[in-house]
């Protein structure tokens, strides 16, 4: 199921460390993924960037121009940096995690029929969520309405923002993942540089333990960053998985192949719109092309013409159900 | 549909609860450490430093001097991972770079002149210029701020000090005199509201200077 890509993207998130590394090592200011970039320009996180604009109550435009810097980036790009540049999935990879960023541990949206005739009384909606593991089952929404409102991770997003209004301080900023990554390089950094011992040598990687070990499914069900992201990269059109149809075995021998489907940790199903996750979803993960047998799935960067009537069915979320959408 | 809005309506209300928790926690505990904490040059005050700083580290890894350190978790929770100015590493000559990578607006405008980041305050148990000979702080001092008295000991002039560190980082005090423990040196800088409630360029021992 790991294919090439699987590498590529440990390697990818390695680099990121590395690059900041570097940075720290020869005085660089490159940053860390919170705020980053060279000299005077800068990209910001999303997150940190609105946080930071709520608690401040002012208009600064050096923040403005390094938060649109990341709205450009994700609406090129989508959610990439989810795969590619967060190193959450690559300590997961360290702690050995058995992550929920592959097929194995993926919600399975498809009902069996068995189970569809089982739950054939109960609201059609929750069909799905209640036939799948009991894993963190709670937070579970089919994958056609993540992103929505139901989606745990905008309950997270929506208790940042809220709560950085309250205190005026970047609430979330003190627990981010990402953030407490380069924390934990850059104090420990210090401790071997200069001796400097403090609480957050302990205080750090516990919680960074706890989010990545025990949450394990924090990235689908908890993280305020990826549900932001998803949010900016419903504009996003560009680097889109697309099958096509004339290797696809699916469309253009019937066979009845979903390995694209299953492997995507993002519940993106690109043949069948009725069940798949709004493309924003997307982390150009590269899993379905990796498991397609035809490599019949490219991302182009501009989406040609529609090779399937079947993929028009996967359209971003804000195309086809706007009450929805704008629920958050 | 209904289901999930109503669902969705409650986790709203759960994760806010869950974070207007989390966050007063942080803020109580903040409200708990008293800091007096010196900050990069042009840092906006506190308040709106803890609101706009997402300690992306960019101040402190592009600063030339190395005087820009982290604050930690035992200065307060919210000045964790903040940039400090640690004058045992470095001491500032205002080159703006700090200020120019800074990507929230959250170190502003600096004029060396009329601005400070601190005040040199002499400690006179530790200051070597009490015990022996020294004067290397006066030597070093680019703003008239140090001068001599009768007895060649540095006096420090607060209106033309801007808290640069320059004299804190050449003091020797700590070198010569580590025997008696700590870590403070002859001539420390500190924050404007220390400097007011000391009243003073000088104080006697540490006890002054913490108190």
């Amino acid at each position: 199921m790991k294919g090439k890509s699987s590498k590529l993207r440990t390697l990818v998130a390695v680099a990121v460390i590395v690059l900041v590394c570097l940075g720290l090592a020869f005085r660089l200011g490159f940053g860390t993924p919170s705020g980053w970039g060279i000299w005077d320009i800068a990209a910001l996180c999303p997150l940190g960037a609105l946080e930071a604009a709520i608690a401040s109550r002012t208009f600064l435009p050096p923040l403005m121009i390094a938060f649109l810097v990341t709205v450009v980036l994700v609406l090129i790009f989508g959610r990439s940096f989810c795969a590619w540049g967060c190193p959450v999935p690559l300590l997961r990879k360290v702690f050995g995690v058995k992550s929920s960023d592959d097929g194995t541990a993926k919600p399975k949206m498809k009902a069996s029929p068995a189970q569809a005739v089982a739950t054939d009384a109960a609201n059609a909606d929750d069909v799905a969520a209640k036939a799948k593991p009991a894993r963190a089952g709670m937070l579970d929404v089919p994958a056609k309405r993540r992103g929505g409102i139901a989606d745990s991770r905008n309950w997270v997003l929506g208790g940042a923002l809220v709560s950085t209004a309250i205190f005026g301080f970047p609430v979330f900023c003190l627990i981010c993942p990402v953030g407490l990554t380069f924390a934990t390089i850059i104090v420990f950094w210090r401790l071997i540089q200069f001796a400097e011992v403090s609480w957050s040598l302990i205080v750090l990687p516990a919680v960074l333990v706890l989010e990545v070990v025990v949450l394990r499914r924090w990235c689908h069900h908890l993280c305020p960053l990826g549900a932001l992201m998803s949010l900016i990269a419903r504009g996003n059109r560009t680097f889109e998985p697309i099958s096509d149809a004339d290797k696809c075995l699916r469309t253009a021998e019937g066979a009845e192949c979903d390995r694209c489907a299953q492997v995507c940790p993002e519940g993106i199903d690109l043949h069948d719109g009725t069940i798949s996750a709004p493309m924003n979803e997307c982390t150009r993960c590269r899993a379905c092309s990796d498991a397609c047998p035809m490599s019949a799935i490219s991302f182009p960067l501009i989406p040609g013409r529609k090779h399937s009537g079947e993929d028009a069915g996967i359209a971003n979320l804000d195309d086809e159900k706007p009450g929805e959408a704008t629920a958050e | 549909m209904d289901s999930f809005t109503r669902r969705g309506f409650v986790g709203l209300c759960a994760g806010i609860a869950a974070f207007i928790g989390f966050g007063g926690a942080a803020e109580a505990a903040d409200a708990a450490s008293e800091e007096h904490l010196l900050r990069p040059p042009g840092a906006q005050d506190a308040t709106l430093l803890a609101a706009l700083c997402v300690k992306c580290d960019r101040c402190r890894s592009i600063c030339h001097s190395g005087v820009i350190g982290v604050g930690t978790m035992s200065d307060s929770v919210l000045a964790a991972h903040t940039p400090v100015m640690l004058f045992h590493r470095g001491s500032c000559d205002f080159c703006g770079e700090c200020r120019t990578v800074c990507p929230t607006g959250a170190i502003g405008s600096f004029d060396p002149a009329s601005d400070k980041v601190g005040i040199a305050i002499v400690q006179k148990d530790r200051c070597v210029a009490y015990f022996g000979g020294c004067t290397e702080c006066h030597a070093a001092c680019q703003y008239d701020a140090i001068s001599l008295d009768d007895g060649d000991r540095p006096v420090v002039n607060a209106d033309n000090c801007n808290g640069c560190g320059v004299c804190e980082n050449i003091c020797p005090a700590l070198v010569y005199r580590n025997f008696e423990g700590g870590t403070r040196r002859g001539i420390v800088v500190v924050d404007e509201a220390t400097y007011e409630r000391i009243g003073a360029t000088s104080v006697k021992d540490e006890s002054e200077m913490t108190a």
